[in-house]
C-alpha cells in the first residue's frame, strides 16, 4: 500500500530550482534511501514533505490526505516523524525531558500550565529511551551529549509521535564506523517492531547498500534513477555522478 | 487643496531627519548584528554639538560648517565606542549588547546635561535659507524645501558609496553574509569601525539638521530610537531604500495625523505597523531571514546549584522578609515594597526572557498597564483597592494579548525594537490622552483601602501577592506549559516538527508574563498613591532588563536580589549625587563587560568549576 506519494514538486530559491519536478512513492513499512551529491535537493524535499518549506508546485499525498503546503505541526500529528541534518534536539533541557515534551506533546497536554512535568509521562518517556538505548543518559543535558547519543535521542524524539513514516536526513553523519553500525541496527529494528516506514537520506554506500529495499537517486532537482539496490549501484549514470563528477561519496 | 500638498512637503522634510538616523541604525546592524541603543544618543549630540560650534563661529555660515563638522566629531566618537565598548560585546547574547549601549545612552544624557544644562536650546535658523517660498498660496519654509532635497540625496549617495565602491561591497558582503566575508579576509575591525563612524555620523547629522525646525532638547535621545525602530521595523532591517520608505510613511502619517487629531497620530503609526509586519513581517524592503543562517537563542544553561542550597536560600530570604519590619522604619518599609513589587516585575520580565526566550524591551508597558488599570478604577470610578488590584494584571494581560500577538511573530532583535515600539505607544497615549490619564500629571489620589493604609500592613499585603504570584510562574515554568515554552525557545525548528505551536505558545507566555507584569504594577499604584506616564518609560523596561541580568537570567532568587541591587543602589547613588543616570550607566556597562552570564550566573558556573 503506497503510504507516501510525491508527484511534480518543485521549489526555487532565488530563481534557482533547487527541487525541479520530483515524483517518488514510500510504500508501509518499506526503507527507502534517498541519495545524490551534495546540492542535488534532497534536504529541500524533505522540508517540503515534512512541512519545514512551502512547495511551489506539485502534491504530497499521506494517506490519503493531500498534506503539500501544511504545517509541520500538523503533518507531525497526522504521523511523520523526522530529524533534521544538522542533529536537533532542546539543549536546555535533559534527556529524558527531550521525551517527555515530544510525548506530551502527542497527547496534546501541554496547555497544562500547573501541573509539574516532573512526573509526566516518565514511563513512556524511559520505554522510547530504552528502545534506543540510551537508559544511562536520561537526566543528562541534552547540550552535554556527545554527537552520536545526540543522533539517538532526536531519532527517540520523532518516534514519540508514533509515527507511520520517518524521514531520516543523514542519520549517520558525523558518526564513526561502529556508531553508525548502532544507530542502523537501531532503525533496523525500529522497522521491524513498529513497522513503520522510512525514507532516509545517505552519503555512507554499504549503509545505503545494506539497509535500503530500495534506492531513489536524486541529481540537480530531478530523480535520476530508481530503484532495487544492485540495479542503481550497477548504473552507469549514478557511477558518473558520484565518480566522475567527484562529489563526495562518503563524508 | 494646496493646502494638503504643503502638508505633504512638510511630512517629506520630517521624513529626512528620520531617514538619516534610522539607515545608520539599520547599516551598523547589518554590519556588527547590534542594536545601538546609543544611537539615539549620536542624534542628541549631533545637535548639541552643532548648535554650540554655531554659537561660537557664528550664525552666518557658521551654521553649516557646524553641520559638517559636530558630524565628524559625533561620528569619531561613535567609532571611539565601539573600539572601546562594542568591540567586547560582539560574541555576547543579543540582550548583554541592548543593555550596553543603554548604559552608554545613560552616560551620554548626563554628560549633555552637565555640559549643556537642562534647558532647551533654540537653534539658529539656517542661514540662506531662513525664508519661505510661496507655493499653492501657502508658504513652505525654504529649509522645508532643501531637507526634502537632501534626503534623497542621502540615499542616492549611500547607494553609490554601497555598491560602487570597494568599502561599499565590503559592507554589503559582511551585512549579507559574515562568515564569508570574514573568509574573504575582510579586515572585520576597520570594517566595523569605519560601519560605526559613518552609522554615527548619519545620525548627529540628522539631530543637527533638526536645530532650525526644533529646539534640541534631552529627551530627543529616547524619542528618535523608539521612532527610528519602528522606521526599521517597518522598512527592513538592512534595507537603507526600506528606511528612506518608512520614514516618509512614518512622517506623512505624523503631518497628516497631525490635521485630524494629534493623539490619533500614535494610533494610526501603530495601525500601519501593525499591517505591514502581518503582511509582511520582515518589514517592506527586507527579506525574509533564511533560515539557514538563523542562530539560535542563547542557551543559558540552569543552574547547578544543588537542591539544598536552592531552598536554603528561599528560607533565608524569606526570613529576612518577613522580619524586615521589625528593623525598618516607614520609610524602610516603603522601600522593602518597592523592591518587592520590582522583584515580580523583573520576575515576569524574567520569565519571557529566560523561559520564552523573547527579549522584551517594552516590559514596562504592562507595568504601566496595570497601574493605570488600577488607578483609573479606584480614582475615575471610585472602586476599592481589592478590585483595583484584580483588574490591574487583567488590563496589562489583555494589553500583552494585543501587542504580544505582533511581538511573537518576530524573534531576536526584531522583537526587542517591536516591544519597545509598543510601549513607546502606550507611553504617549498615557501621556497625551489628558482627559482620562491626567497626561503628565497623572493621576493622583490612588490610596490603598483603609485597613492596608499603615506601611506595615501595605508591605505584609505586597509580599503575600508577590509571593504568590512569584510561586505561580516558577510553577508554570515547570509545568508542560511552561517546556512547551522552552522548546519553542531552544528550537523553534523542532518545536514545530513535533506538533508545538509555537507562536500561540509563545503569545500565551507573553500575555501571562504581562499579566504579571500588571500585578506588581497595581502594587505600585498604591505603594505611591499616584500613577504617572514615566511608569511605563523606556527606561523603566531597561531598569527590569538590569535587574534580571543582575540577579542571572532563569534563576528564582535571582530578580528579588536584581530588584533589591538596582532599588537600593539607586537610592545610594540618587541621594548623593545628581548625576546618578550617569553612574548607573557606567555600572550597567561594567556590568555587560564583566559579567556576561549575570551575577548569580556566573555563581553558578564557579558553583561547578568553572564549566560553561
Ligand atoms: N533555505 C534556502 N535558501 C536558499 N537556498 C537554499 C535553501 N535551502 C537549500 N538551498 C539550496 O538548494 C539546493 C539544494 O539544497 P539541499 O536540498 O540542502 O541539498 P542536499 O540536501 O541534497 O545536499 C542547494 O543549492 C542549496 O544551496
Ligand atoms: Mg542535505
Amino acid at each position: 500500500m503506497t503510504l507516501l506519494a510525491v508527484r511534480g514538486l518543485v521549489k526555487y530559491f532565488g530563481g534557482v530550482a533547487a527541487v525541479a519536478g520530483v515524483d517518488f512513492d514510500v510504500a508501509a513499512g518499506e526503507v527507502v534511501a534517498l541519495i545524490g551529491p551534495n546540492g542535488a535537493g534532497k534536504t529541500t524535499c524533505f522540508n517540503m514533505v515534512g512541512g519545514q518549506l512551502v512547495p511551489d508546485a506539485g502534491t504530497i499525498h499521506f494517506d490519503g490526505h493531500e498534506i503539500a503546503g501544511r504545517q509541520a505541526r500538523a503533518i507531525w500529528r497526522l504521523g511523520i516523524g523526522r530529524t533534521f541534518q544538522i542533529a536537533t534536539t532542546f539543549a536546555s533541557m535533559t534527556v529524558l525531558e527531550n521525551l517527555q515534551i515530544a510525548l506530551l506533546s502527542h497527547r496534546r497536554r501541554l496547555a497544562d500550565p500547573v501541573s509539574s512535568i516532573k512526573s509526566l509521562e516518565i514511563a513512556a518517556a524511559r520505554d522510547l529511551l530504552a528502545q534506543v538505548g540510551m537508559t544511562d543518559r536520561a537526566e543528562r543535558q541534552a547540550a552535554e551529549l556527545a554527537y552520536g547519543e545526540l543522533k539517538r535521542l532526536e531519532l527517540a524524539v520523532a518516534l514519540a509521535g508514533e509515527p507511520r513514516l520517518l524521514l531520516l536526513d543523514e542519520p549517520t553523519a558525523g558518526l564513526g564506523k561502529s556508531e553508525r553500525g548502532v544507530l542502523m541496527s537501531l532503525i533496523d529494528r525500529v522497522v521491524q517492531t513498529r513497522r513503520v516506514a522510512v525514507l532516509f537520506i545517505e552519503h555512507d554506500m554499504d549503509v545505503v547498500f545494506g539497509h535500503a529495499g530500495r534506492v531513489i537517486v536524486l541529481d540537480r532537482g530531478r530523480v535520476l534513477i530508481e530503484g532495487a539496490p544492485d540495479v542503481v549501484r550497477n548504473d552507469e549514470r549514478v557511477k558518473d555522478i558520484y565518480l566522475g563528477r567527484g562529489a563526495v561519496v562518503a563524508c | 487643496m494646496g493646502f494638503y500638498v504643503v502638508q505633504f512637503l512638510t511630512g517629506l522634510a520630517g521624513a529626512a531627519s528620520l531617514f538619516l538616523v534610522a539607515c545608520g541604525l539599520s547599516l551598523v546592524f547589518g554590519v556588527t548584528r547590534v542594536v545601538n541603543f546609543a544611537h539615539g544618543s549620536f542624534y542628541m549630540l549631533g545637535a548639541f554639538v552643532a548648535y554650540s560650534l554655531t554659537k561660537w563661529w557664528g550664525a552666518g555660515l557658521g551654521f553649516w560648517a557646524a553641520l559638517v563638522a559636530s558630524s565628524v566629531i559625533v561620528g569619531a566618537l561613535g567609532a571611539a565606542i565601539e573600539v572601546l565598548l562594542l568591540r567586547r560585546l560582539y560574541r555576547s547574547p543579543e540582550l548583554y549588547q541592548l543593555v550596553a549601549t543603554f548604559g552608554v545612552l545613560l552616560v551620554v544624557q548626563d554628560a549633555a546635561l552637565a555640559l549643556w544644562g537642562p534647558d532647551n536650546l533654540l537653534g539658529p535658523r539656517a542661514p540662506g535659507l531662513s525664508g519661505s517660498v510661496a507655493l499653492f498660496g501657502q508658504r513652505v519654509p525654504q529649509y522645508d524645501l532643501f531637507l526634502i532635497v537632501l534626503g534623497p540625496t542621502v540615499l542616492l549617495l549611500l547607494t553609490l558609496l554601497l555598491t560602487r565602491t570597494r568599502w561599499g561591497r565590503l559592507v554589503r558582503a559582511a551585512t549579507e553574509d559574515r562568515d564569508m566575508a570574514a573568509a574573504l579576509g575582510v579586515n572585520q575591525r576597520h570594517l566595523f569601525t569605519g560601519v560605526f563612524f559613518l552609522g554615527s555620523l548619519l545620525a548627529a547629522l540628522g539631530g543637527a539638521l533638526q536645530l532650525p525646525r526644533a529646539p534640541a532638547t534631552l529627551f530627543m535621545d529616547l524619542n528618535i530610537i523608539a521612532e527610528a525602530f519602528v522606521v526599521v521595523v517597518v522598512g527592513g532591517m538592512g534595507s537603507i531604500f526600506g528606511a528612506f520608505l518608512a520614514a516618509v510613511l512614518i512622517a506623512e502619517l505624523h503631518a497628516f495625523g497631525i490635521l485630524i487629531f494629534p493623539q490619533v497620530t500614535i494610533v494610526l503609526v501603530f495601525v500601519v505597523m501593525a499591517v505591514v509586519l502581518v503582511v509582511r513581517p520582515w518589514g517592506l524592503l527586507g527579506r525574509p531571514e533564511d533560515a539557514r543562517h538563523r542562530t539560535p537563542t542563547e542557551i543559558a544553561t540552569p543552574l547547578g546549584v544543588p537542591r539544598c542550597l536552592v531552598v536554603i536560600g528561599l528560607i533565608a530570604v524569606a526570613a529576612v522578609l518577613m522580619a524586615w519590619p521589625a528593623m525598618a522604619g516607614d520609610y524602610g518599609l516603603k522601600l522593602a515594597t518597592e523592591v518587592l513589587v520590582f522583584a515580580l516585575f523583573a520576575a515576569s520580565l524574567n520569565f519571557i526572557l529566560g523561559v520564552g526566550g523573547m527579549i522584551s524591551f517594552g516590559h514596562a508597558a504592562y507595568l504601566g498597564l496595570g497601574a493605570y488599570g488600577a488607578a483609573l478604577l479606584v480614582s475615575r470610578l471610585g472602586w476599592p483597592m481589592e478590585a483595583g488590584l484584580v483588574v490591574a494584571p487583567l488590563a496589562a494581560g489583555f494589553g500583552a494579548l494585543l501587542f504580544g500577538w505582533f511581538c511573537v511573530r518576530l524573534s531576536g532583535v526584531y522583537l526587542a525594537m517591536l516591544s519597545l515600539a509598543f510601549a513607546q505607544i502606550a507611553w504617549s497615549v498615557a501621556f497625551q490622552w489628558y482627559d482620562v490619564t491626567g497626561g503628565d500629571n497623572g493621576i493622583q489620589g490612588v490610596w490603598p483601602s483603609a485597613w492596608a493604609t499603615s506601611p506595615l500592613v501595605y508591605y505584609y499585603l505586597a509580599l503575600a501577592v508577590v509571593a504568590a504570584a512569584l510561586f505561580g510562574l516558577h510553577r508554570v515554568a515547570s509545568s508542560p506549559f511552561g517546556y512547551a515554552l522552552r522548546a519553542a525557545r531552544d528550537s523553534s525548528l523542532l518545536s514545530e516538527a513535533i506538533g508545538i505551536d509555537v507562536k500561540q505558545v509563545r503569545w500565551f507566555g507573553f500575555a501571562l508574563a504581562g499579566a504579571a507584569a500588571g500585578m506588581a504594577g497595581g502594587l505600585y499604584a498604591f505603594l505611591k498613591g499616584n500613577v504617572s506616564p514615566t511608569v511605563m518609560a523606556i527606561p523603566v523596561s531597561i531598569d527590569g532588563l538590569v535587574m534580571v541580568l543582575l540577579g542571572g537570567v532563569q534563576t528564582v532568587v535571582g530578580p528579588l536580589l536584581g530588584a533589591a541591587t538596582l532599588v537600593g543602589l539607586k537610592t545610594e547613588i540618587a541621594s548623593a549625587t545628581n548625576v546618578w543616570r550617569g553612574v548607573l550607566g557606567a555600572l550597567i556597562i561594567g556590568l555587560a563587560l564583566l559579567f556576561p552570564r549575570g551575577i548569580v550566573g556566573h555563581l553558578g558556573r564557579w558553583h561547578r568549576g568553572g564549566r560553561p
